[in-house]
């Protein structure tokens, strides 16, 4: 433990100044969330790694006998909620589930959407998705088939910078495509500000489409190709019903947001409404839906609800509490220590 | 009675001392006393505030100054709304620092850089179609430049300056500019009931006449042109939003102009008005008996209209909070009596007295604070310093009995003045000094939760910080209640950090993002448990652990003030070059000190 605590705070510190200069997401990937960490040409344990063995660390001191005494009882409790805060730690890691939904007063939705990745499809007529794929899957040139034929991949860039297309006289474009050519750009601090995009050769024509420009996706024969925030099907219908904005006092600044909202387990089903508000999120079959921030679409207001989908949502709290416990314990056994 | 004598004569020194800092004397206009117009509810930035520190954050955002002409904001305040006078017009009131604006409106360097109105119009009238376009941009979102933004916000304030010259325009004579014809010769508010009827007449003659200027006679000329400049004026003036002074159903402030095309115009609304006017009336003629009478109506009518019991009391409270300024008192007296509590041979009740009087000064301020914004403050850095400085010096009162009550009590106050010395430099002038929280700190419950558990285990853990450095200065082992001060400290920081976790949860469904913040205040807490693993460590060595706690000072520095420059994640305030010239000067002379200290002790054990 004497040499796991002090690491682990190099890690932080490190992982906490980096983030400055390459952003959350990377830094989390980098430090925290990493096995090994390189520092020049040595390895050393990464995040993930250090956690384990500060988990395995923790078990060994709990069960060794001659800790089982009264007056190392907050020492145990406190040791037992850090190993359940490191539990729902990777519980949380590896199974829950974030994205937000954004919608305007009247509309419904039934889905959620990642903040981070994306989704490459071909849509019918209807907007239904006839094919789809993961865009991290679909980077470098190739070739791939899909119900609208063969496509072949020349770029795709999960964070785009346009500019105007040196056309060549032999190559035929679409529309977009005339117009702008695409280039890497180096990632944004939050991965959700990024712009993916893609160009593709369809028919020996070049199409290109921009995460950013939906109304100028191409049609690839009878289907539109789209790239889009991947989407995640929720167990409810949800439809705001109305977004309120309470500001300050002579002030443009919100003192709270607010949206009413109904939920329909099926299109059938009768709606049940709630109130959604900044520090009162609503808990709805294993969703939770908090008030996140607004967004003015086409002159409308819409609410946009962060989405989380985590079974283990509970383990922090009892985590604690136990510590809690076991630190106040700890306490006035060291204060009796000391009027003795 | 020498002692008690020392310590009277020394508090007194000292409010006198602050007393001529800040601006004591109640202002006078001739003979005019503005003590009742000062205190007078003006809704802005978010929260009701009394007149004087509406007028003085209006000065500082005009003319980077607080007072004009050595007479308070309040005064010129007074003036501004009141006065008929055009040399306002001519005053030099707008401070424009950037030369390069300067050059670009050809406005000459003048003594402290500052333009009058006239000025700044003259200079205008000569870029309408740049200042369109910079303003349609704006409005629009779209980029500008640096040098255009500069423009475009000395022109904003420009024309909001002129609103609020003309905040009750609606309810005076209609201007002379406009031309009005004699039955229309009053008030606009007057003149609204009669508006339709105005506008029908106009109507008509337009379908007579069409066009052709010549069908018209000179009556039907005149009231044409009188109802062309007053639609235009009237649209103008339709926006002006800035005196909030009277209180609606809806919780919301309205300008006078506001209530009416909000159409909040009631009766009691009406009179309230028409008692600002009867004000304006009574300044302008210099009338003593008037004024006095006026502003007790006004200010009557004010604390009836909002309905809030409380009001009067936050009033009062924040008047006197921003001209006494409790806080640089209490660093003041925290700073005097850390040198006097240095002293050996001081008597030990005076020391109590010194100590009780610090934190009482200290506790009002804190109670000043919390009375205004009907909240604990510890929504930002700066607060959140004002109130960790007060419970490091109140966890003095664990020492009371102590045998190094003195030395502890001497670093405690010096910590606690110091702290308060950064809070000052905290303080961005630029914005309110009692900001309002945005929606998502929103949360009483949060705040007196988590927050006030993570101060407390900052305080507890500068504690333990400053009785380590006393411990290798007298080169003691660490003192038995050093480590449950530490468990202590652990207990408040993990719970805080948990509770902040709790928070961001119900806020935005994630426990822990590895924010900065979140990050530093963990860091805290591996310290801590790192510490306490260590003293029950075999290789346990008391200078060493005695070090490692003094560093909790630094631990603590970087979480608490290092994160925020790091100009990411929630509690980002952006780089400072002045800051972090500070935090490492701090770290550095800390670790030295430490250093030394340490090897000094580990010495004198060896010989």
């Amino acid at each position: 433990m004497l040499w796991l605590l002090p690491w682990l705070l190099f890690l932080i510190v490190i992982g906490t100044v980096a983030q400055r200069y390459i952003g959350l997401d990377a830094s989390l990937e980098l430090f925290f969330t990493s096995y090994i960490v390189w520092i020049g040409v040595f390895p050393t344990p990464g995040g993930f790694l250090t956690l384990l063995f500060l988990a395995v660390s923790l078990i060994a001191n709990m069960l060794q006998r001659k800790n089982w005494k009264m007056q190392k009882a907050g020492i145990l409790i406190s040791h037992l909620a850090l190993l359940l805060f490191l539990v729902s730690g990777y519980l949380t890691y590896k199974y829950s589930l974030e994205g937000y939904i954004a919608v305007a007063e009247g509309q419904s939705s039934q889905r959620m959407y990642d903040y981070v990745d994306r989704i490459v499809s071909l849509k019918d007529s209807s907007g239904k998705s006839v094919w789809s794929q993961p865009f991290s899957l679909l980077r470098g040139e190739r070739s791939i088939q899909t119900p609208a034929g063969k496509i072949f991949i020349q770029k795709s860039f999960s964070n785009t910078q346009a500019i105007q297309r040196e056309k060549s006289a032999d190559k035929n474009y679409g529309t977009l495509a005339e117009k702008i050519d695409l280039l890497e750009k180096k990632p944004e601090l939050l991965p959700e500000d990024d712009v993916a995009s893609i160009q593709v050769l369809f028919k020996d024509t070049t199409y290109v489409a921009v995460e950013s420009l939906p109304s100028q996706f191409p049609k690839l024969g009878d289907y539109e190709l789209t790239i889009e925030k991947k989407p995640t099907p929720l167990p409810f219908i949800l439809t705001l019903q109305s977004f309120e904005k309470l500001r300050y006092p002579g002030s443009d600044q919100a003192r709270e947001y607010r949206s009413l909202i109904s939920l329909r387990d099926t299109e059938k089903s009768a709606p049940h409404f709630h109130t959604i508000s900044m520090n009162q999120p609503l808990r709805y079959r294993g969703v939770a839906l908090y008030q996140s921030s607004y967004l003015v679409i086409n002159g409308r207001e819409a609410s946009v609800l962060a989405v989380v989908i985590n079974p283990y949502w509970w383990m922090p709290y009892l985590a604690g509490i136990t510590l809690f416990i076991g630190l106040l314990w700890q306490l006035l056994l060291r204060m009796r220590e000391v009027r003795r | 009675m020498k002692a008690l004598s020392f310590f009277f004569s020394l508090l007194l020194c000292i409010f006198v001392l602050h007393s001529n800092q800040v601006n004591a004397q109640e202002a006078k206009a001739e003979n005019l006393p503005l003590q009742a117009f000062s205190m007078l509810p003006v809704a802005q930035e978010g929260r009701i505030k009394p007149m004087q520190e509406f007028a003085r954050r209006w000065l500082i955002r005009i003319s980077s100054q607080e007072e004009i002409d050595q007479k308070p904001a309040s005064y010129w305040l007074a003036e501004t709304l009141f006065s008929r006078d055009s040399k306002l017009n001519k005053t030099p009131l707008f401070a424009i620092e950037d030369e390069v604006l300067r050059q670009r409106l050809h406005l000459d360097a003048q003594m402290n850089f500052r333009y009058s109105a006239t000025q700044l119009q003259d200079a205008f009238s000569n870029r309408k179609d740049e200042l369109a376009q910079s303003l349609d941009r704006w409005q629009r979102d779209l980029p500008l430049s640096k040098e255009d933004e500069a423009e475009l916000a000395l022109y904003l304030k420009l024309k909001q300056w002129q609103q609020l010259r003309h905040s009750f325009s609606a309810f005076t004579s209609l201007p002379d500019f406009l031309g009005a014809p004699e039955e229309y010769q009053s008030s606009y508010f007057s003149l609204l009931p009669k508006r339709n009827e105005l506008n029908d007449t106009l109507k008509e003659l337009s379908q007579q006449h069409g066009t052709q200027l010549d069908a018209y006679n000179d009556d039907e000329l005149n009231l044409l042109g009188f109802g062309m400049r007053l639609s235009e004026w009237e649209s103008e003036q339709r926006q002006n939003s800035t005196l909030r002074i009277i209180p609606v159903s809806d919780g919301d402030w309205l300008s006078p102009w506001q209530s009416i095309t909000k159409s909040q115009l009631t009766p009691q609304n009406v009179s309230y008005i028409k008692s600002w006017i009867a004000l304006g009336e009574a300044w302008r003629s210099n009338n003593m008996d008037a004024w006095q009478k006026q502003l007790s109506t006004t200010k009557q009518q004010a604390l009836e209209l909002a309905g809030d019991p409380l009001l009067k009391l936050r009033l009062v409270t924040e008047s006197f909070y921003q001209k006494w300024q409790p806080f640089t008192l209490a660093a003041i007296m925290y700073l005097t009596f850390a040198a006097l509590m240095a002293l050996p041979f001081l008597p030990i009740h005076l020391q109590h007295m010194l100590y009780w009087s610090v934190i009482a000064v200290h506790g009002g301020a804190l109670l000043t604070r919390i009375t205004i914004m009907e909240r604990m403050p510890v929504s930002n850095l700066h607060e959140s310093v004002l109130f960790v400085s007060f419970l490091l010096s109140l966890s003095g009162v664990m020492f009371r009995q102590h045998a190094q009550r003195r030395m502890i009590w001497c670093l405690l106050l010096l910590s606690c003045g110091a702290l308060l010395l950064i809070g000052e430099a905290l303080i961005d002038h630029s914005q309110d000094r009692l900001p309002i929280l945005a929606a998502v700190l929103n949360s009483n419950f949060w705040l007196g939760t988590h927050v006030i558990s993570i101060t407390i285990g900052y305080a507890l853990s500068i504690l333990c910080g400053l009785l380590a450095h006393l411990q290798l200065w007298k080169m003691r082992r660490e003192s038995r209640i050093l480590i449950p001060m530490s468990v202590a400290a652990l207990l408040f920081t993990a719970i805080g950090t948990w509770l902040g976790g709790v928070w961001a949860d119900q806020s935005w469904g994630r426990f822990w993002g590895w924010d900065p913040k979140e990050n530093g205040a963990l860091a805290i807490v591996l310290w801590l448990s790192w510490l306490l693993h260590y003293r029950y460590d075999k290789g346990y060595h008391p200078v060493i652990y005695l070090c490692l706690t003094a560093l909790l000072n630094v631990v603590v520095a970087m979480a608490w003030f290092g994160v925020n420059l790091l100009g990411v994640g929630l509690h980002s305030y952006g780089f400072s070059s002045a800051a972090v010239t500070g935090l490492f000067a701090f770290t550095l002379i800390e670790v030295l000190l430490i250093a030394l200290l340490g090897i000094r002790y580990h010495h004198a054990k060896d010989s």
